[in-house]
């Protein structure tokens, strides 16, 4: 069954451009001149029951302004988005039952009361009864466990408590698909998996379809057996991880720094005899140190050592794998 | 009704949460009734100088600005969060609000509480003792009592409806805080006294842009003055009712162009 679609998704942003020089606030404000800005350009995607869907993309790929178009917060420009078949924006009460929504920078618990006291409003708000709360309640702690923080007010929690505190209140309602936007952000290694793991339990155990926005790899890699690519509002893969890596490769910088300067140039090819897709190409040049990329699928990196030593003696090597959205941008 | 009892838990809620800073609450709750004090003494030592501003005494005055602040500080005790609209819309704390399964205006409503308690007395206290007054020496009737009453009702409405629509223009400009002391807090000082001192185009704002002087100065003009008859009750009424379906209208198209925040 369908859980989420969205089809022609569209959103654009129309801003006033500030103007300089004197009086500038006064000017802007009754500026004609406008610009629009498109954040996510007919976008089209679909989420069955029980996925977990992992939605990536740079920073301003537009992925909040889509997950906010999801939950009903913003109204598309074009296109629409059906939720269980209904539409968020239409019916965003009846939506808002059906979904769950956390957001890691922002939290929806009352931050100065303790963290059961926020389940108490919530479960009155979505109209829970004693019994239908209490049993929710006790599914939770099966995997949040929750019960040992739940008396101290949520400002004093820490950053992993308050996240677990965080998805249980958006699970209160029993909710079939939970919506994360960087659930992990700013967290240490150990609370990291900790959350990840109440993620599996969640998608494994109880069924809930879950899409996931996140920076951090091991998340994807962890969690999600498909990925949705965007970058600039629009879609740019769509499908597992697997397939992903292939179309990728692993691409790789090696840093070397020579004994003494070489004749080497940014943007040299090196080891002419190599195919296109495994060129090694020099992509930065400072003093002694070269810095080339290359794929690893296709080409290691003691060749690349080798073809490197033909230009003078090696006093260092470093190998670094980069940021993974980096590489997904630049690729498309 | 179910919304009330999750509206009355909601206040119930922010107030304990208030109470977490229990010196803070002391000392903002003190501050301001020591400045609504201050602002009433100022005028009724102007008034008292004058004795009389174009034929309103000193006690008419107060019962204008009695109605006026009773229904400001209303508005404000349940209206806070629509008078204090932009942190909302810049920091995007609407967001929460859209993901719940309530009516979004009434969300907004229930985020946010001021306690009004002591600028509420101090208001009373004036409208109480002018209208004792204006019943002592026989201007005004028994039949003063609920027609005050009543415009309390409506001044508060008005108030929310221009604190509504204020908030509601936000959703295009984003920042209200520079309105709002245009539509709230000048048009609030202005109509404190009779709209009959201004000139032409500041009656004519007050009565037809930013209603506020249907609060107090149309009204008072049947039940204090009498020189108006009494179909100014029901021309209250209406424009209460219009400037709400007005301002319900604004907010309704507004949300829709809610832009949020990036993250």
């Amino acid at each position: 069954m369908t859980m989420l679609q969205a089809t022609g998704l569209t959103k654009t942003f129309v801003t006033t451009v500030p103007k300089e020089g004197k009086l500038k606030a006064v000017r802007t404000l009754f500026s004609r001149e406008r610009k629009t800005v498109t954040a996510v350009k007919s976008l089209d995607m679909r989420v069955k029951e029980g996925e977990f869907v992992g939605f990536i993309g740079p920073n301003g790929a537009g992925k909040s302004t889509t997950i906010k178009m999801l939950c009903g917060i913003l109204h598309p420009s074009a296109g629409e988005v059906k939720i269980a078949g209904l539409s968020p924006q239409r019916d965003r009460r009846r939506v808002a039952r059906r979904i769950g929504v956390v957001f890691g920078q922002r939290s929806q618990l009352w931050w100065d009361l303790p963290l059961k006291d926020s389940f108490d409003i919530l479960a009155a708000m979505f109209r829970l009864g004693a019994q239908e709360k209490e049993r929710q309640l006790a599914k939770l702690e099966e995997v949040l466990q929750l019960r040992d923080f739940w008396d101290t007010p949520v400002r004093r929690l820490s950053l992993g408590q308050r996240m677990r505190g965080d998805l249980a209140a958006a699970l209160l309602h029993d909710p079939a698909l939970l919506v994360l936007d960087e659930p992990t952000i700013g967290m240490d290694a150990t609370a990291k998996r900790q959350i990840r793991d109440h993620l599996k339990l969640l998608n494994a155990e109880f069924g809930k379809t879950v899409l996931l926005t996140t920076h951090d790899m091991d998340d994807i890699e962890t969690l999600c057996e498909r990925v949705i690519v965007i970058s600039r509002g629009e879609m740019l893969y769509d499908g597992g991880l697997a397939k992903l890596r292939e179309r990728i490769g692993l691409p790789t910088t090696v840093r070397v720094t020579f004994a003494a300067e070489t004749r080497l140039a940014p943007g040299m090819r090196i080891g002419g005899s190599l195919s296109a897709a495994s060129e090694v190409r020099v992509v930065d040049i400072q003093g002694r140190e070269v810095a080339v990329g290359c794929n690893r699928a296709q080409v290691g990196v003691m060749e690349v050592l080798r073809l490197l030593s033909e230009w003078g003696d090696i006093a260092d090597v470093h190998v670094e794998e980069p940021d993974f959205e980096d590489i997904v941008s630049r690729i498309y | 009704m179910n919304w009330l009892r999750i509206s009355w838990m909601l206040y119930k809620i922010n107030v304990r949460a208030r109470m977490q800073y229990r010196l803070s609450f002391l000392l903002t709750t003190l501050l301001a009734s020591v400045v609504t004090v201050a602002e009433f003494l100022g005028l009724a030592v102007v008034l008292h100088a004058f004795g009389a501003i174009r034929g309103w005494n000193v006690w008419e005055i107060g019962y204008l600005y009695g109605v006026l602040m009773t229904a400001k500080y209303l508005y404000r005790g349940f209206g806070s969060a629509v008078n204090n609209f932009e942190p909302y819309l810049v920091n995007g704390q609407l967001d929460q609000l859209l993901l719940r399964p309530m009516p979004l205006l009434l969300s907004v409503l229930t985020s946010r509480t001021r306690m009004i308690g002591g600028e509420l007395l101090q208001s009373l206290t004036v409208l109480g003792v002018c209208i004792g007054k204006l019943l002592g020496d026989g201007t005004v009737g028994w039949t003063a009592i609920p027609a005050t009453l009543l415009i309390v009702c409506t001044g508060t409405v008005i108030m929310f409806a221009v604190g509504l629509a204020t908030a509601a223009i936000g959703f295009w400009t984003t920042r209200t805080e520079d309105l709002s002391v245009l539509t709230d807090n000048a048009s609030t000082t202005a109509c404190q006294l009779p709209l009959s001192l201004f000139p032409d185009w500041l009656r004519t704002l007050l009565l037809a842009v930013i209603p506020f002087g249907f609060i107090n100065y149309v009204p008072a003009m049947f039940i204090v003055k009498a020189e108006w008859g009494w179909w100014t009750i029901p021309a209250t009424a209406a424009v209460a009712a219009l400037s709400m379906a007005a301002a319900l209208g604004l907010w309704r198209v507004g949300v829709r162009k809610y832009q949020s925040t990036g993250t």
